[in-house]
């Protein structure tokens, strides 16, 4: 007997009808914040050359926004009774204690699918292992940043109020060039460890570590490989739910966090941002400056042969593509050979996690997809985002003259 | 993620085999109370509780209207009209009780928070409760509990275990619970035990040895479909029956133990893909290094009718496996 109607799989259509996948647009929603990330990251290279400082900087305030969002210093020492065993199920077997801090990371890196695994989790000792990271481009002070934000879920994890118990090191980066990254946790008292400041968190550990050899590696995580992330006590998490979590939150831990830093490294509010659109706008005209990334642009989109290459639906289509990848909900208004508008409500792209607005994701955004006009499609194009402090804004690709174009 | 070369977790699964060991144990635990309190459990649970005396317990099964394990407990019949209801999921299991009390005289409360546990197991398990308790009952039976004291301290005393072991649980008040620690460890190890400090070894490896599964391990699965077929009375009404007569004349999946060939098993997380010539037949609940079988192991969830001793690959890297009984030794 025929099939009566064909299977189905969650995705999107692309402007010109190419259907995405949710695994592949899941993929690129990470590598897509962690391009931002590495592009910001090179803002506050400019503006603080010290490496010391500008990571201490950073460290400082992803592990100060990390416990703030875990509520009052009250709602901080309650965490791990009020949420960390609610929303991970950790059975009542485990000792209350910093070692639990793990549950929380391990499932922070599966969700936005850096893979890997936990080596060792044990009372006295945690260790975690990572083949994979998206983040792998931004650099060693991200790398030293997320030590701050374990610091974080190992504080909260206390049995002692706020402070944890632990030596944590990540002893290995992907971001520093290593073939893993690798954090371990280790007891100060059973080691004889001593408290650490900020920049002493990737030190190697008492214990030797677990190194998998590459064969046994992983390039996937768990949410891609298996359709969902499964912690050690079994409590599951879907790879929607990872999708939707990592569209809000990995622009609060790795943009938003570091932006707050780094804005201050900068002489005034006004020489930021001229730095910030200059770094973004190169980053855009980069993008597409080889034949061969228009070439591919226009295959994984699915662009049509007749549309050549002077028309400004190229990029129009780019836009909407990231915009779909990135959860955010737009309209399309025009949508001709001269022109693209994307409405969108301005909330919906700037504050991705309610909580948490980030403006300077249009400056980001509207220098970047200015810059990539100029070489996706011709210098006579360019993208300019209207309405940035009205309810709707709205993103246009359109023919622009200027005289003095940067 | 345990591996052979660990000396620690050698040591803990070692003591445990050939020794005793001690560990903190407590489970979220579920009083029940009330007249109707039996004929409720009994409607939720498939086994036949009617038959469990005071001061007896049973493993058993909690379904969903599909037939499909949602938890898996131990009923402990406290006395009458009194029942400890051990579980990892006291929080969900109230609801589900409050669901189908139907207005009968039953109450459930959690009292995880009330009482402590510690499991003492290995075969010197007797002795060590021999040189703890104040009196030691005599001749107590497998899944029974009786009263007890340690130092003129109450507690309740439950021989059963997760270890395939002889085995003792002891249950005492929160406020007591260091006194009680102190007094296990120096039972313990006077019968020359220790404690054990390896959570994958007591909730995981050693377990799995045996063929004890935990509740994340069920997954979609009917009693029929995982070797638990023999704790359902198919006489009675409980939730899920009918599913569950039809899944036992026609069981869709079946739950099975693996052996690994490759010396460790990295890239085999929870849940990851099982495959029979390259085609996706089940998934891994989880790996982990036996101590005392000396293999990686794990247990699978795979298309029923597939034979022991049949070739399969788990994961992204195709690890090699052997589809074998659930019960490793």
């Amino acid at each position: 007997m025929l099939r009566e109607r064909l299977g189905t799989a969650k995705c999107f259509k692309t402007a010109w009808g190419k259907l995405i996948t949710e695994e592949e647009a899941y993929t690129q929603v990470n590598r897509q914040i962690a391009a931002v990330c590495a592009n910001l990251f090179q803002v506050m290279r400019i503006f603080e050359p010290s490496w010391e400082k500008r990571t201490e900087a950073i460290c400082e305030i992803a592990n100060m926004m990390n416990m703030a969002v875990a509520g009052t210093p009250e709602e901080q020492k309650a965490y791990v009774d009020m949420s960390l065993y609610e929303a991970f199920n950790i059975p009542e077997l485990c000792e209350k204690s910093s070692w639990l801090g793990g549950i929380t990371g391990d499932s922070g890196d599966e969700w936005e699918n850096m893979a890997g695994r936990v080596i060792q989790f044990t009372r006295d000792r945690v260790e975690k292992e990572l083949d994979t990271c998206p983040w792998d481009i931004v650099g060693s002070e991200l790398c030293n940043m997320t030590t701050s934000m374990f610091t974080a879920n190992f504080d909260l994890a206390s049995s002692k109020g706020t402070e944890n118990e632990v030596a944590l090191n990540m002893c290995q980066a992907r971001g520093c060039g290593n073939k893993h990254c690798r954090v371990v946790a280790e007891r100060r008292d059973t080691f004889g460890l001593p408290k650490q400041e900020w920049l002493e968190h990737m030190q190697q550990p008492v214990n030797p570590i677990h190194d998998t050899p590459r064969e046994r590696m992983v390039k996937e995580g768990q949410c891609l490989r298996n359709g969902q992330y499964t912690q050690a006590f079994g409590e599951e998490t879907s790879l929607e739910s990872a999708y939707h979590w990592v569209a809000q939150m990995g622009w609060v831990w790795s943009v938003q966090f570091p932006m707050m830093a780094i804005r201050d490294m900068a002489p005034d509010d006004d020489e930021f941002l001229r730095v910030f659109r200059i770094v973004f706008a190169t980053a855009g005209k980069n993008q597409f400056i080889e034949p061969f990334a228009k070439e591919g642009l226009r295959q994984h989109l699915g662009v049509p042969h007749w549309v050549d290459d002077n028309d400004g639906r190229l990029l129009g289509s780019y836009i909407m593509y990231m915009l779909d990848v990135q959860q955010v909900p737009y309209q399309v208004e025009r949508w001709t050979e001269d022109e693209t508008w994307l409405r969108l409500k301005t909330e919906d792209f700037t504050a991705r996690y309610e909580m948490a607005p980030l403006d300077e994701l249009v400056d980001a955004y509207e220098a970047q997809w200015n810059g990539a006009a100029k070489t996706l499609v011709s210098p006579e194009w360019s993208c300019v985002i209207d309405g940035r402090d009205d309810e709707e804004m709205i993103i246009k690709v359109i023919r622009r003259e200027d005289p003095r174009t940067v | 993620m345990l591996f052979k070369e660990d000396s620690r977790a050698r040591l803990d699964a070692e003591t445990i085999r050939k020794s005793v060991g001690w560990y903190r144990w407590t489970h979220d635990l579920v009083e029940v109370t009330g007249a109707d309190a039996l004929e409720v459990l009994e409607r939720i649970y498939v086994s036949n509780l009617s038959r469990v005396g005071v001061g007896r317990s049973k493993y058993t099964c909690m379904l969903d209207e599909a037939g499909e394990i949602i938890d898996d407990v131990i009923v402990m019949h406290m006395g009458e009209g009194l029942y400890w209801v051990s579980t990892l999921y006291g929080p969900r299991l109230i609801p589900w009780i409050e669901a189908h009390a139907d207005g009968k005289d039953i109450s459930a409360r959690l009292i995880t928070y009330d009482w402590d546990m510690y499991a003492v197991q290995g075969p010197k398990s007797p002795d060590a409760l021999e040189k703890l308790l104040d009196r030691p009952p005599e001749d107590m039976k497998r899944f029974s509990v009786a009263a007890g004291t340690v130092g003129g301290v109450p507690v309740y005393v439950h021989r059963s275990g997760f270890t395939g072991e002889n085995g003792f649980e002891i249950y005492c008040a929160a406020e007591k619970t260091g006194e009680i620690r102190e007094r296990i460890r120096l039972a313990v190890e006077a019968a020359g035990g220790r404690e054990i400090y390896t959570l994958e070894v007591y909730v995981r490896s050693i377990p799995m040895e045996k063929g004890f599964a935990l509740k994340q391990d069920f997954k979609h699965l009917n009693p029929f479909e995982c070797g638990l077929g023999w704790s359902v009375d198919t006489d009675k009404e409980f939730i899920g029956r009918e599913a569950t007569l039809a899944i036992r004349e026609k069981p869709r999946y079946e739950m099975v133990g693996l052996v690994f060939d490759r010396e460790s098993t990295e890239d085999i997380n929870i849940w990851e893909r099982v495959y029979l010539y390259g085609v996706e037949v089940g998934r891994c609940a989880q790996a982990i290094y036996g101590y005392t079988v000396d293999k990686n192991i794990g247990f699978a969830t795979i298309r029923a009718g597939i034979p022991e001793g049949t070739r399969v690959t788990v994961g992204p890297n195709g690890s090699p496996a052997t589809v074998v009984s659930k019960v490793f030794c």
